[in-house]
């Protein structure tokens, strides 16, 4: 289940929460937390890109290489599921 | 329909029952609304379910609310979805004024906010007033945050129709000694969400959140242990008051 599209990105002191809203906030309780970088995949997976337009533009964006790219990108992936937010 | 004005804004009101119109008389007024709340049956049952709903979670018997009672949540919920687009939101804590200076305290259900506002009192005298002892309504505006009190205040009606601006914000936990630290926005802002009406609706939720930020630039805030001495409310009326106070 994809809640991404029913959440809101606020930023408080340089620190970045996605927090449910509506049908969402029934499902998931709680913020994810997460730094800079989070917050722009998670941008990206609400665009409604899939891991690898993700780690694409991650690679052009923030000039790193695709194993770093995958690997953060696959890292935060694990964390909205284990969250029950993907 | 009657009128009621509060923090700012003219709210219509057109109930199907008494009992919310006399909860809200001390802020009657003659004048055109900025917005108007009606509630029909369904809403009622809505919230009937919501506090069943809460009752389980919270493991309590489920109480048998009567419509009246459901229909001054159901009310003051349709206000709170409203708000925000006033640059206004509602916060559940006991808001209290203290020589012009408002001063809100925040914790989960059950901690003590309102027996430590009654320390203030205590300490205080003729100084403190109640804002609102349970659902205030704060706006941010250019200068200020600003808290004002409702007709939604908590099971002992402690509220005066006052507003004042808000100087700190102060979430409490239990504590055997009291002590108080001045906390970080960032470090404060997931217990304030928890303690913030969350509207259901998307646009007004955004701009809540919006609210929030500006907040968290214009108030001071702070973590109070604290036990139910009297000494607990002079550490925290004196960490934040004014100096001198």
């Amino acid at each position: 289940m994809n809640t991404l599209k029913d959440m809101i990105l606020t930023e408080i002191e340089g620190e970045w929460y996605a927090v449910p809203v509506g049908e969402a906030a029934k499902r998931f309780s709680g913020m994810i937390r997460m730094n800079k970088t989070g917050k722009r995949i998670f941008e990206l997976l609400m665009e409604g890109k899939d891991q690898d337009g993700v780690v694409k533009e991650l690679m052009e964006e923030y000039e790193v290489d695709e194993a770093t790219a995958r690997s953060n990108v696959g890292d935060f992936i694990g964390k909205l599921k284990g969250a029950g937010v993907l | 329909m009657r009128v009621y004005r509060m923090a700012e804004r003219n709210i219509g009101i057109e109930a199907l029952h008494e009992r919310v119109h006399a909860r809200c008389a001390e802020y009657r007024v003659e004048a055109a609304p900025d917005f108007v709340v009606r509630t029909a049956p369904a809403d009622i049952d809505r919230e009937r379910e919501n506090s069943a709903r809460e009752d389980r979670l919270e493991g309590r018997p489920v109480v048998p609310w009567h419509d009246e009672y459901l229909e001054e949540l159901a009310v003051y919920r349709q206000i709170a979805e409203k708000m925000p687009a006033y640059d206004t939101f509602l916060f559940h804590g006991s808001a209290v004024a203290v020589d012009g200076w408002g001063y809100l305290f925040a914790a989960k259900s059950g901690t003590g906010k309102s027996t430590h506002a009654r320390l203030w009192q205590q300490l205080l005298g003729d100084r403190f007033t109640y804002v609102n002892d349970d659902k205030p309504l704060v706006r941010i505006t250019d200068q200020a945050a600003v808290v004002y009190g409702t007709p939604y205040d908590g099971k002992h009606h402690l509220s005066s129709n006052i507003a004042v601006p808000l100087r700190a914000l102060c979430l409490l936990q239990r504590g055997a000694e009291n002590s108080i630290r001045p906390i970080s926005a960032r470090e404060a802002f997931p217990r304030l969400m928890q303690q913030v009406y969350c509207p259901e609706d998307r646009e007004a939720f955004a701009r809540t959140m919006g609210l929030l930020q500006e907040l968290t630039r214009q108030v001071r805030f702070y973590e109070l242990s604290c036990n139910m001495d009297i000494e607990a409310a002079r550490v925290a009326f004196q960490a934040m008051a004014p100096s001198g106070s």
